[in-house]
């Protein structure tokens, strides 16, 4: 009991701590969000131009500069936090952060999530084959594959694809999470999405599962010595069973809560992958936002991705405590 | 009286085992070696490192030098053609490796030795207030997103070098391998010998650093290659996003570099390719010299 | 005959009529396209990647989902020939400084079908004064001249008056998009407002949009809806340089004004016949010296690394060669060719890459070389520059990398530092920094462009970027941009920009480098007449007035 009553204490002291973190880290940026923005609009993104005294006058009327010192703004901060408003977006003016957040949310949701879970059955099977068949030729093409493949930076492999897959041989869409649809539940919809979504799955299976091979196999291997498992073959246990019942789900353990940690990382989006492929999930957002100096929404952003990581951090630990009995009793 | 040899076990104990032939116990560097991969990856390692030190005498030009034409193809004078500002690549290929190297080393020390001071204490004074704030402190440092924090801690300075790249890298990665010696120690901190040391009167500190830390080097070391590996990784990375240090020349600003020219569209293939590459490779070396770290700290994985 | 040879009889005949058909309809398509008309144009989306579904055609948004093709604004400038093509209204008249009258276009209407008035002209202007947020023309505050006391409509005439002299607010003025009082009238705040509909008298309205992909449709009764050939336009992506170009080579992408780098190789080359480009200059990139520090006070020490710059190099590292170099004049030639005083020929405007007379007034002026070859100041203390670029704008980089070069091969000790752009920023406001590259627009309205570069006026706050970033500070060159600012007189106007040109060439305050682009990359294969170099009709920005120039290529 001590030991979950210490993880939730935790949490929402690191929850408190990251909140006042992330008020504080966008205002340290330099830059003026109105001058920013006129610019942008002038210019289209291509560098200098004429920044015109009257329209940076009318953003910042428009924008609104913060009443009150830095205290009273981040108190202020806190009470909106708690009432679950979280301003309004400067980028996206005059629609609400959680407006925008909303947009992007499940294009994320989808596509990091659904890999990271694959990824890690991939990654976790194929670790534990190696394991099994320590030294074979299996084992060597599996660890030096995943390891070469996992080096590989994932922005470069991108590129690589999209030129040839999409580009060249034209089998893939190369930009937008979909095209023509109307986003709802309908098949057409659906399909685009999905077709969409190939090309950057695609990168991510080719580059995440590497972990997983590695730390399980690495950790299958060390239990795969233990002395239970040497009683388990004296008593004529099937391989098979050993394997699957004994090695296997024990070495899950950390995986899992590796798993756990990962799916809350989700939320911070996978911005190269995104501005490769036009995707328009929270990963781009979270780029706008930071090159806008868009503070609601990259406070917001912010929190969400701090949110994720600690949720995930929380259940993880609860996680193991649940299946590790071990880690429970160590710290009462 | 029987005849026996002390077989000496990876963390220090001991057992008498009575007519077998005496064995000389590895010691860690051969155990290493005796990994085929990690022999391949030292080996890369080495000609990696051979090319950053004799980088003046390797490459044909300065890499800055921009008064060559633009966009050459490959021909003997540039082994792999000019970029669109008029740099030899080949020239800045050899010479990126310079920093990429630099960088990793030196990131990668400075996140060891933050994680190790962090996690040593932490670890050690279990349970106490000390241990309670620099657990939280490194449970903060994994939670904030890293993109955000980069970009404030690189636009925050006027000047952008080498030292802030490595500053940054530091700061944004000491916090996950500071977690893995934290429970490392605190599963030795239990161990008879350093209950012994305790009861001789051994202070904090000299606890830490003289007993416990000699037998935690195989999991120091092993994180040291994690953090440099990850070093480059985020040098790579962040020069991709355009935080990098301009004023130098890594792979990373090659592929940056590349990218905003087009690269693709202008089918400037050997410009894409050569960093990445260069990159993949020399990561896949430190993640195969791991291996062998590996080996010295889990001997169950030492039959390979 | 047995059933399947009936099926595949049937199936034949079936088949053959299908394409007998098909070939009738061919011959259909043939004659609409005989008229001219396009089917459908494809460009890039406006609105920022991440909108998804929360389309707004409020023009006021930083995002806004639409800029062009909506709304109109009452005049618009073609910036290259300067002529000003009426729009919404067909006519202006300033009386003295600060009446400004125009008269406003009967026959248009909204694309709800309601009327379009002056007063909606007025509504426009008006709202501005109670929300200072929507008036980004500056027209009620001190912004480029003496804010306006009232806009009212009268009859088909709308009148602003102003409480000074307000000249230099025109160019703003007629660029403000007009927008209809029966549906932003009753919302209180315009800048609040999430526009779902997007009625606006311009020549297309919005036929869907599913959160990415945005479909525009022709108005049959759109005010000049003869001119309007495109009968679709789709708003989609958002790409950079390498995917804008691959979408335009493989034509599913129209047009694109963004940047591509090399545009010859990346686009043009892989089909010439139907692949274009045209970056028309729309302002010059300039080398900004601090003239408050020394060397960059001398003026003699200006003129000197004036003739460093080897802009030929900087047009081809920086634009491969497309960009030509710039007029030390500080006009945009050869398009305002008609304001350089005649004592100037246009060539001679533009300075060459000399090093040999670089040196030579280097050493005149006092700047020797000491023993390692490094330049001294005067009085022989050491000579060290920094020159600071925005680390990330590749144009600039380039343009910068040559020119530290260039000072370097003359002995100058000159240290190139990339630094973030709001780096840069800040030591625009700061002053602290040696030299920068900076902009100079190219627009027509001479006194808010090269005027304002060198009105004393004008120099950078703690808060805000303005102009005169080399902080220029001379008594009669304020008088000239005054005056300019306030004449209306073409006369008077040349001869007054005769004088900063004068002031440009002798004094140097800053030193033209490129001309600047404004971008157009294009296929012909579905649209034709669009500006090109042989036939510059008006700027690549002017959208609305190329749409009224496209039409089908003809069947030859």
């Amino acid at each position: 009991m001590r030991y979950f009553a210490r993880r939730i204490g935790f949490f929402i002291a690191t929850l408190w701590a990251a909140i006042t973190l992330n008020f504080v880290i966008p205002r340290l940026q330099p830059g003026d969000p109105a001058e920013i923005m006129v610019r942008k609009l002038a210019s289209r993104g291509t560098g200098d131009a004429e920044l015109d005294p009257a329209k940076v006058r009318a953003m910042r009327a428009m924008l609104g500069t913060p009443e009150g010192s830095l205290w009273e703004q981040y108190v202020e901060y806190l009470r909106n936090l708690a009432r679950g408003e979280f301003g309004i977006s400067f980028t996206y003016y005059p629609f609400t952060v959680s407006e925008v957040i909303g947009q992007a949310l499940p294009w994320t949701l989808v596509l990091a999530g659904v890999t990271q879970v694959l990824s890690f059955l991939v990654g976790v099977t194929l670790g534990a084959f190696a394991a099994w068949r320590r030294n074979s030729r299996f084992d060597s093409i599996v660890t030096l594959g995943s390891t070469f493949l996992g080096t590989l930076p994932q922005f470069w492999v991108a590129l690589l694809f999209l030129f040839l897959f999409g580009y060249t041989l034209g089998w893939f869409p190369t930009a937008g999470g979909y095209s023509e649809a109307m986003p709802g539940w309908n098949l057409e919809f659906i399909a685009e999405a999905i077709h969409h979504s190939i090309l950057p799955a695609a990168v991510l299976m080719l580059t995440v599962p590497t972990g997983w091979v590695l730390g399980m196999r690495n950790t299958m291997v060390m239990n795969l010595g233990e002395d239970y498992i040497r009683l388990a073959k004296a008593k004529g246990l099937p391989d098979r069973l050993i394997a699957l019942r004994y090695a296997a789900r024990n070495a899950l353990l950390p995986s899992i809560t590796g798993l756990a940690l990962s799916l809350g990382g989700i939320f911070g989006g996978l911005i190269l992958i995104e501005q490769a492929f036009d995707y328009p999930g929270m990963g781009r957002l979270m780029a706008e936002a930071v090159s806008n100096r868009d503070f609601p929404l990259l406070q917001t952003l912010m929190l969400f991705s701090v949110v994720g990581v600690l949720v995930a951090n929380l259940i993880a630990d609860m996680l193991y405590g649940v299946l590790d009995p071990r880690a429970r009793k160590a710290q009462a | 009286m029987t005849t026996g040899t002390t077989a000496t076990r990876g963390d220090g104990d001991t057992a008498t085992v009575e007519g077998v032939e005496p064995v000389e116990s590895p010691r860690w560097y051969a155990i290493v070696w005796r990994s085929g991969k990690a022999r391949v990856g030292i080996v890369i390692l080495a000609v990696y490192v051979l090319v950053a030190v004799f980088a003046p005498l390797i490459a044909p030009y300065d890499p800055t030098r921009s008064d060559f034409d633009q966009l050459l193809e490959p021909s003997a004078d540039h082994w792999l053609g000019t970029n669109t500002t008029g740099n030899d690549i080949f020239s800045q290929l050899i010479y990126g490796t310079r920093v990429s190297l630099l960088v990793g080393l030196l990131g990668g020390l400075l996140s060891t030795a933050i994680a190790l001071v962090v996690g040593l204490i932490a670890g050690y004074t279990e349970g106490t207030l000390i241990d309670e704030v620099l657990s939280f402190v490194t449970n903060l440092a994994i939670v904030v997103p890293a993109l955000p924090l980069m970009i404030v801690l690189v636009s925050y300075s006027e000047v952008r070098g080498l030292p802030l790249i490595v500053f940054v890298i530091g700061i944004i990665s000491w916090a996950g391998h500071a977690r893995a010696k934290r429970s490392q120690i605190i599963t030795l901190r239990n161990r008879d010998f350093v209950t012994a040391a305790k009861f001789a009167g051994d202070s904090m500190w000299r606890i830490v650093f003289r007993e416990i830390m000699p037998n935690m080097i195989s999991l120091v070391a092993a994180g040291f290659v994690g953090a440099a590996t990850g070093a480059i990784g985020a040098e790579a990375g962040l020069s991709f996003l355009g935080l990098g240090d301009p004023g130098s020349v890594s792979w990373g600003t090659m592929l940056y570099q590349a990218q905003l020219q087009g690269a693709e569209a202008q089918g400037l293939w050997l410009w894409l390719l050569a960093p990445g590459l260069a990159l993949s490779i020399l990561i896949t070396a430190l993640v195969f010299i791991n291996f062998g770290i590996d080996l010295v700290g889990n001997p169950h994985l030492r039959d390979d | 005959m047995s059933r399947r040879q009936r099926a595949a009889a049937v199936l034949a005949s079936l088949t053959l009529v299908a394409a007998m058909t098909a070939c009738g309809s061919d011959d259909a398509a043939e004659s609409t396209g005989s008229d001219g008309m396009i089917e459908q144009l494809v460009f890039p989306a406006e609105g920022q990647a991440s909108q998804g579904g929360l389309a707004n055609y409020n023009v006021f948004a930083p995002n806004p989902t639409l800029w062009n093709g909506l709304f109109e604004p009452l005049m618009i400038r073609n910036s290259l020939t300067c002529e000003i093509i009426p729009w919404l209204a067909t006519e202006y008249e300033w009386e003295g400084g600060d009446k400004l009258t125009f008269t406003i276009r009967d026959g248009v209407t909204w694309s709800d079908g309601t009327p379009f008035t002056a007063k909606d002209v007025a509504f426009t202007f008006n709202v501005g004064k109670q929300y200072p947020a929507a008036d980004r023309a500056g027209l009620w505050n001190d912004s480029f001249g003496a804010p306006a006391s009232s806009v009212t409509a009268e009859g088909n005439k709308v009148v602003i008056t102003f409480t000074g002299n307000a000249v230099p607010k025109f160019e703003g003025i007629i660029g403000v998009q007009i927008l209809p009082e029966h549906i932003y009238g009753s919302v209180g705040d315009p800048t609040k407002y999430v526009d779902e509909k997007g009625i606006g008298t311009g020549p297309f309205k919005v036929a869907s949009y599913n959160g990415r992909r945005l479909v525009l449709e022709r108005r049959d009764d759109y005010w000049q809806a003869d001119k309007i050939k495109v009968k679709k336009i789709v708003h989609e992506g958002q790409y950079d340089a390498a995917q804008a170009s691959l979408k335009l080579r493989s034509g599913e992408l129209d047009a694109y004004t963004g940047e591509i780098p090399n545009p010859q190789r990346s686009f043009v080359d892989a089909d010439p016949e139907k692949n274009h480009f045209f970056y028309a200059p729309a302002g010059m990139t300039v080398l900004t010296p601090n003239l408050t520090k020394a060397p960059f006070n001398d003026v003699k020490f200006r003129e000197a690394i004036a003739y460093v710059m080897n802009k030929q190099e900087m047009s081809e590292k920086a634009t491969y060669g497309i960009m030509k170099p710039a007029s030390q004049s500080g006009l945009k030639l050869p398009y305002a060719a008609k304001f350089l005083p005649d004592t100037y020929t246009q060539e001679a405007t533009i300075l060459p890459y000399d090093v040999a007379k670089a040196e030579a007034l280097l050493d005149a002026a006092g700047y020797r070389k000491g023993p390692d070859g490094k330049r001294t100041m005067p009085n022989g203390s050491p000579l060290a520059i920094t020159f600071s670029v925005q680390a990330g704008w590749i144009d600039y980089q380039a343009i910068a990398d040559v020119a530290v070069r260039g000072l370097n091969e003359v002995g100058i000790n000159t240290r190139l530092v990339p630094s973030a752009p709001e780096s840069v920023d800040a030591q625009k406001k700061s002053g602290d920094f040696d030299l920068l590259l900076e902009y100079l627009h190219g627009g027509c309205d001479m006194a808010r462009n090269l005027g304002s570069k060198l009105h004393s006026g004008q120099f950078p706050t703690q808060t805000e970027v303005r102009s005169n970033v080399e902080r220029w500070n001379d008594p009669t060159t304020d008088a000239t941009v005054d005056k300019l600012a306030a004449s209306t007189d073409e006369a008077e106007q040349k001869a007054l920009i005769g004088e900063l040109v004068d002031t440009m060439m002798t004094k140097f305050p800053v030193i033209s480098l490129l001309y600047a682009p404004e971008r157009l990359i294009y296929r012909t294969d579905k649209a034709v007449g669009w500006p090109s170099e042989e036939n510059p009709y008006v700027n690549p920005g002017a959208r609305l007035v190329i749409l009224t120039h496209l039409t089908a290529p003809s069947k030859s």
